[in-house]
């Protein structure tokens, strides 16, 4: 007996000796990332005052993860096709990703973007971590304000990405999304010959997936990607390629769930082209397979078609089925009927477009639709009917009291300020309506409301012939306005009005 | 034997098992169980270690798939896991183990000497009648378990449905193990058959249900902390402890290889009283 335990012994121990070290070392990758990333989401939700401390912190403990799994180590395992190095590289990569964002949490954004391409370059060969670095090296380049300078990241990005994500086995949507913004960039600067190259690119790798997923639930979105990589290329050819992608998508058993983006790009298309008609029928044919939080897109085709042809009652109609359904996400129904008024003041129906205006107001009295129909309805009767106007105006302040003393929000609370301003310029109460635009533009100077009140402030105070007093609000404008524009234009303004020719 | 008699029996019969409990031939088996089962939450938990992972790995890949090898994600599964790799040790080893003991306390409740050696054959031989008798129940619990939740996920079941349903299965489930738990002593120690064994139960399912909710309330109250904890391993892991969900399930097990232990002395001594009555009245 002695003898057979220790043989069974030994071989329970030749045995269990033959385990895997690197799911072990995954596991305790794993673990140490998980740790750190309570420390990063630490950090991102803290109070600024207490940001920096935890900010440290986060990035120590997601130093500590990308030092002891280096990449020097487990990247040339994984590019050797060893999948649990992969995942261990990943784990590494996203301590790094993690790292660069909270650099780009504290606006340092050098550092974030050196670091983020450091992680494209050692991390070349794992997916999606390479292609993870370009984008947020894209995005931390934007977000520093140099929108030029992001392109080739996009770029870089977009000839990374995938058409198919390996893991999840669906199409890979940043990809294209890097790939458009890409394309949109090099169509608007007029470099043709790098868009082809891109889209050539794209498409190869497209039409790579489309032989293996030809049968299956992938081929819809796929060929919908194809045909939108065709379209931005503006030539006919590629309209003629994206209009076949289309009907392939339409055409394909699985297609069902694409049915309306496919429909909805063919709309666009015909748009596009000048084919109106069309345009409406794929319109109505998106919209007919739309639930209602998807219908405004295909409302908002439609209405775009009947426009174009002129036809402002028709495309009113269209807002009006959109206003008028039921279960629509907040805020959509406001802005059709909006849509609609102004469309139906545009064809002179102001009797129907009053109605709408104020149902804008009644349905969402703090939304900026609301504000500016309030100010139009003053502004149409101002001139021929004051009484009218005045009844109008009535009603506008009695809506704006009650928001004062109803919203806290600073935003809300100025554009009904800004809109009561404009209300008393239009009804003739001149004085009135210039210290209400004194008055906003001095307690909320930093908000885009404020800014305009200041200016719309100066130029009343230039009508009135209180040059002093305009002169001033444009020098407080000159030094306080938020952009380098609105300073310079207030300069300006002010120059004009003290220059000895006046 | 009136309701009150039956507790009062239960009721003296848990209290002379706490003092065989102590004994090491009864205790013994139940110390082996107990090592058994905390050492397969040991071995899930790190089912990713060297020195595991060639046997664990396959089994946790097989059972809950291969994500389930990553951290966190083995602890929001492991109390599934475990539920379904430690059915078969339940199912066998606990079989043995409750049936040896059963026959250790008959022997010892009637002052016979029984050689721990011979108690362990008899209770392996009768193993197999004990878990086709035990059969009905450990369908009902799948079903009522995984079944109920597979079909459930099938037709998308709302989280409200899901519970409540939940609820009354483990209600339903409990009534019926409450109705079974005499079927090791009435198998091993009383040497019935299947169809035997069911009679038997029928008869006891009347006299000896004062024993049996008694016997349930010592069994559940002390698991009834674990199950709350238990219940969305999930919190533990948003709260930044995932290993406590495996401390937690070996505690559990602990705590249940105790309570098994007092659960079947009971058990066995109340059926012993009942049968030495039975044979009075005969």
């Amino acid at each position: 007996v002695g003898r057979l335990s220790i043989a069974w012994l030994a071989l329970a121990l030749v045995v269990t000796g033959c385990g895997s070290p690197e799911l072990w070392t995954r596991w305790r990758a794993e673990r140490l990332l998980w740790h750190a990333k309570r420390y990063e989401s630490r950090a991102r939700n803290a109070a600024p005052h207490s940001g920096d401390a935890a900010t440290e912190r986060a990035l120590h403990a997601l130093a500590q993860v990308s030092e002891r799994y280096p990449a020097r180590r487990w990247v040339p395992k994984a590019a050797a096709g060893d999948t649990l190095a992969r995942d261990i590289a990943r784990v590494s990569g996203e301590a790094r990703l993690l790292s660069g964002g909270l650099e780009v949490r504290r606006e340092h954004y050098a550092v974030a973007v050196g670091l983020f391409d450091r992680v494209a370059r050692d991390y070349g060969p794992v997916w999606p971590t390479a292609f993870e670095a370009r984008l947020a090296m894209a995005d931390a380049i934007e977000l520093s304000g140099d929108t030029l300078g992001a392109i080739p990241a996009w770029e870089a990005a977009a000839r990374l990405g995938r058409v198919m994500d390996p893991d999840s086995a669906i199409v890979s949507e940043r990809s294209f999304a890097a790939a458009g913004r890409v394309l949109a960039f090099h169509r608007d600067t007029r470099h043709n010959a790098s868009a082809d190259s891109l889209v050539a690119v794209m498409t190869e790798a497209t039409d790579r997936e489309l032989s293996v997923h030809a049968r299956d639930s992938l081929a819809a979105p796929l060929w919908i990607h194809r045909a939108v990589l065709h379209a931005t290329r503006g030539t006919p050819t590629g309209d003629s390629i994206a209009r076949s992608s289309l009907f392939r998508a339409l055409s394909h058993r699985f297609g069902a769930p694409y049915w309306r983006a496919a429909m909805l790009a063919l709309g666009e298309d015909d748009l596009g082209a000048g084919s109106l008609d069309s345009a409406v029928v794929w319109a109505r044919r998106a919209a007919a397979i739309s639930s209602p939080v998807e219908l405004a897109d295909a409302i908002d085709l439609e209405t775009r078609a009947w426009e174009r042809a002129g036809a402002l009652d028709s495309a009113a109609a269209a807002l009006d089925r959109l206003a008028g359904t039921r279960h629509l996400p907040l805020g959509v129904g406001t802005l059709a009927r909006y849509r609609e008024a102004l469309l139906l003041d545009q064809a002179g129906n102001w009797e129907l477009a009053r109605s709408a205006y104020h149902s804008v107001i009644a349905s969402d009295p703090i939304s900026p639709s609301a504000f500016d129909s309030m100010e139009r309805l003053v502004r149409h009767h101002a001139g021929n009917e004051p009484e009218m106007a005045e009844h109008e105006a009535e009603q506008g302040f009695d809506l704006i009291r009650r928001t004062l003393d109803t919203v806290r929000d600073p935003e809300v609370r100025a554009r009904a300020r800004l809109t009561q301003a404009r209300i008393l310029a239009m009804t003739g109460d001149d004085q009135g309506a210039l210290e209400a635009y004194v008055s906003l533009w001095t307690d909320a100077p930093r908000l885009p409301e404020g800014e305009t009140a200041g200016f719309e402030g100066a130029e009343l105070a230039a009508h009135l012939k209180d040059r002093d007093r305009a002169v001033s609000l444009y020098d407080a404008l000159a030094l306080g306005a938020a952009t380098e524009i609105s300073r310079e234009r207030a300069r300006k303004a002010a120059q004009g009005l003290t220059s000895p020719t006046r | 034997v009136s309701f009150l008699e039956q507790l009062l029996l239960g009721w003296e019969s848990a209290r002379s098992a706490w003092r065989l409990a102590l004994k090491p031939g009864i205790a013994l088996p139940w110390l082996v169980l107990g090592l058994v089962r905390v050492g397969t939450v040991v071995v899930l938990a790190f089912a990713a270690h060297p020195l595991i992972s060639p046997v664990a790995a396959p089994v946790v890949s097989w059972v809950s798939g291969p994500g389930a090898l990553h951290y966190p994600v083995l602890f929001r599964l492991l109390p599934r896991l475990l539920d379904r790799v430690q059915l078969p040790i339940d199912v066998v080893l606990a079989g043995w183990v409750t049936g040896l003991t059963a026959l250790q306390v008959v022997a010892v409740s009637h002052r016979v000497t029984r050689p721990f050696s011979e108690s362990m054959s008899v209770s392996l031989r009768r193993l197999p009648v004990l878990i086709v008798a035990q059969l009905p129940v450990l369908a009902l619990g799948w079903l009522l378990g995984d079944g109920l939740t597979m079909l459930l996920e099938a037709r998308g079941s709302g989280p409200l449905v899901t519970r409540v349903l939940g609820l009354l299965g483990g209600i339903v489930l409990g009534v019926v193990t409450l109705l079974f738990c005499w079927l090791p002593v009435i198998v091993v120690a009383g040497g019935r058959g299947v169809t035997e064994a069911w009679s038997d139960l029928r008869r006891l399912s009347g006299r000896g249900l004062g024993v049996a909710l008694l016997v349930g309330l010592l069994v559940a109250l002390p698991l009834a902390p674990f199950a709350v904890a238990l219940h969305g391993p999930g919190r533990w892991i948003d709260m930044g402890h995932p290993e406590w969900v495996a401390v937690l399930l070996a505690l559990e097990r602990i705590v249940t290889m105790v309570t098994g232990l007092i659960a079947t002395i009971t058990l066995a001594l109340a059926w012993g009283a009942l049968e030495e009555e039975d044979a009075w009245a005969g």
